[in-house]
């Protein structure tokens, strides 16, 4: 095995100049398909988590020249990155469409295709690699050896924290610093807090462990409300999610993150039983504020809520851009239109049945539900549309019902409307269009004529045919 | 016309006067137009000295691909006793005008007769270059001089593609454009067809370059002579009592 190497491949031979960033380097005519690359939002309902990805560049090899490479190189994990531009271009001025990862090669007798995932493909990673050792104290007895440690972002109620150290009652809520603790519950009873050393019946939290010590050995299950170190609002808390599988705040495009809508707080908490991914983890917080979160051909993280089509739209297409256009159905999450939405909001992360004489009747009706639920609906969509439907609950992270309430309504609003899609195939500025992108559409057909507002929900990128295919949500 | 298929360039020795280590003379030995040879930057005068390996006939030099300007100068010399060429004892072009006209980026150099050497210097030169200098390919050869072909027709081939939207309007694809030479060559001796007509078939079949050198004593050199595939294998055919006939057509390598 060689070490790591940098290839250079394009459609018609290139070679950059002396003074380019990589300079003097020739790009060998392989690429009979530069890129394909396809992304969607749109599955059994549009958005509402980590944007799903694929694509490939798939290489000429009929004379046999890329097989040692396979032979002896890996691909997988490694930065792939396409750009485009005319052959009497200077290579700096070509326009970066893809920056992201191969994820595998595979050869066929007279090509090799690498396939493509975009920059968020490490998402897929184990959203905690740190296991308990299992040696005592904080890093628990031989019944949490090989377990991950818990991870704590946001507000959360009433979790399970493991029982760390059981000389000393030292349970584990989050594997590093939090904000606090404030309740403990043994049974459902709240257990009192106090800033030294607990006594029978107390608690005391150290947060920049992550953990309570109780006062003595508990009658039954511990639960806990607590609060995480950072920021429990979108789209901070994503952040602190996606850092586990190492992004950072230069890998989202600065213009999100400064004009993501304000979400309320929100939490979640991934037990020393969750094997989650990290985008396990990010799809929750994502579909608890109808936002997506997506690969960008620069290779900056996109994020987003999924709005209603009206914004200032970046594109115009018309008869003489569309190449081919058809109408399709909505998601069945969204068609035939909704006419209530449901949105969970304060989530019990320990749903139990047999709370304590001496807990509080809230207490003991909180911890029997795993959500309460915020509604709207709107009963006369059921007049034309006689299957109108009640799409199932929204199992959101909110930790207030007024933001859930808020969700509910911006769903119905965005939902209970005749909602439709239209597959565009173009050759109109190809390599520009994103998720989310607002646009018109203006087609002499299915009352188009005119021009009517849209947002992009999925890209099919075809550079070798210099297409994009897109729908747009209407 | 002159017809050449064996390139003696591509298996000699190279000793560049100027190349960037990640573009090296060695590229001009190579079947792409595009993987070019590049020498130093601001470099616009230099040479390559191709040591064959042993004294073989030499009819014609090709250098296409190249970033030359009408400016631009040849000198080719060939030698037996100076492994640097210099001494051209065999041969010696001297300094001429390269020949190369706008927009066809090639020179080609025809001796005049089969001049056999080892070492074979060629001197580029071309003040007017932008930056350094770049040869895509050589071809340096034998080559066959037909005197009876039947004429010939060129062509421009596009691989563009072009799609129209719903409301009619074009869509281009641009693609490269390359010549397709055709011609009938003939002749009355099965000698010189079976040597040079047939032995093209077998040697280069469809996946070897083959140069065709049409110098009608006029500047439209390299608008006529292509470097390229043939792109059909056709027979050698009989037409009658001392008639023989075979047909070409020759798409432009990149």
């Amino acid at each position: 095995m060689a070490g790591v190497v940098a290839k250079y491949f394009s459609d018609q031979g290139y070679t950059s100049a002396p003074g380019a960033s990589v300079p003097s380097q020739y790009f060998e005519p392989r690429a009979q398909q530069p890129l394909y690359f396809a992304q969607t939002m749109v599955g059994d309902r549009i958005a509402g988590g980590v944007v799903g990805s694929t694509g490939y560049i798939e290489l000429d090899n009929w004379d046999g020249g890329l097989d040692a490479l396979l032979a002896d190189h890996a691909i997988d994990g490694r930065r792939v990155v396409v750009k485009v531009g005319r052959p009497e271009d200077d290579y700096d001025d070509f326009e970066s469409v893809f920056d992201g990862v191969a994820t595998g090669w595979s050869a066929a007798e007279k090509t090799v295709r690498i396939d493509l995932r975009d920059v968020l493909a490490d998402l897929d990673l184990p959203i905690q690699e740190t296991t308990y050792a299992g040696t005592g104290g904080l890093e628990g007895s031989d019944d949490l050896k090989g377990k991950p440690k818990p991870l704590l972002f946001g507000v959360v109620r009433n979790l399970s924290p493991p029982l760390v150290d059981y000389g000393n009652q030292i349970y584990q809520v989050h594997d590093g610093a939090i904000g606090d603790v404030g309740a403990v519950f043994d049974r459902g009873v709240a257990i009192t807090q106090v800033p030294g050393a607990p006594a029978p019946g107390e608690y005391q939290d150290d947060e920049s462990a992550g953990t309570v010590t109780l006062g003595d050995t508990p009658a039954g299950q511990v639960t806990a409300d607590a609060t995480g170190a950072g920021v429990a609002s979108m789209p901070d808390i994503l952040q602190d999610v996606m850092a586990q599988a190492g992004y950072v705040a230069a890998d989202f495009h600065p213009w999100d993150l400064v004009n993501f809508p304000a979400s309320g707080n929100l939490g979640v908490w991934v037990s020393h039983n969750d094997r989650a991914s990290t985008r396990d983890v990010a799809n929750q917080l994502l579909a608890s504020v109808g936002a997506f979160a997506a690969g960008g051909r620069t290779g900056l993280v996109r994020l987003g809520i999924f709005e209603a089509p009206g914004a200032t739209p970046n594109f115009t297409l018309g008869t003489a851009e569309i190449m081919e256009i058809e109408q399709e159905l909505p998601p069945p999450g969204i068609y035939p239109p909704n006419w209530r939405r449901q949105v969970g909001h304060q989530r019990n992360w320990t749903v139990q049945r047999d709370v304590a004489a001496g807990a509080t009747d809230a207490q003991r009706a909180f911890a029997a539900e795993e959500y309460r639920v915020s509604t709207a609906e709107d009963a006369a969509v059921k007049t034309s549309h006689l299957y109108a439907t009640d799409p199932p609950l929204v199992r959101a992270l909110f930790a207030s019902s007024a933001d859930a309430d808020t969700e509910a309504a911006r769903l119905l609003a965005l939902y209970q409307a005749e909602r439709r899609i239209y597959r565009v195939a173009t050759h109109y500025r190809v390599y520009d269009y994103r998720l989310g992108q607002p646009g018109r559409l203006d087609y002499p057909r299915w009352n188009l004529a005119g021009g009517t507002d849209c947002r992009v929900v999925a890209v099919d990128l075809d550079a070798a045919r210099n297409l994009a295919v897109l729908r747009l949500f209407v | 016309m002159r017809l050449a298929w064996i390139n003696r360039f591509d298996g000699a020795t190279l000793s560049p006067g100027s190349e960037i280590a990640s573009l090296p003379a060695s590229n001009a030995q190579h079947a792409h137009l595009v993987k070019k040879w590049h020498t130093a930057t601001g470099v616009k005068s230099s040479h390559v000295v191709a040591d064959l390996g042993a004294q073989y006939p030499i009819d014609v030099l090709a250098v296409v691909g190249t970033n030359l300007t009408p400016t631009a100068t040849l000198r080719l010399r060939g030698s037996n006793s100076d492994a640097t060429g210099a001494t051209g004892e065999i041969y010696d072009s001297t300094l001429i005008s390269a020949g190369v006209i706008a927009d066809y980026p090639a020179m080609y150099h025809d001796l005049g007769g089969a001049q056999t050497a080892r070492y074979w210097r060629i001197e580029l030169a071309d003040a007017a270059l932008a930056d350094n200098l770049q040869v895509g390919r050589m071809f340096l050869g034998p080559a066959w001089t037909v005197d009876r072909e039947l004429g010939w027709d060129i062509s421009w081939l596009d691989g563009s593609q072009v799609e129209q939207a719903r409301g009619g309007q074009a869509w281009i694809d641009e693609g490269p454009r390359r010549r397709l030479l055709r011609f009938h060559i003939n002749s009355t001796t099965r000698a010189e067809m079976l040597d040079n007509a047939f032995e093209i078939a077998r040697r280069n079949g469809l996946a070897e370059q083959v140069l065709a050198l049409i110098d009608d004593g006029d500047a439209y050199v390299p608008h006529l002579s292509v470097l390229g595939y043939v792109q059909e294998m056709t027979p050698l055919v009989q037409e009658g009592a001392r008639i023989y006939r075979q047909r070409y057509h020759l798409e432009e390598a990149l």
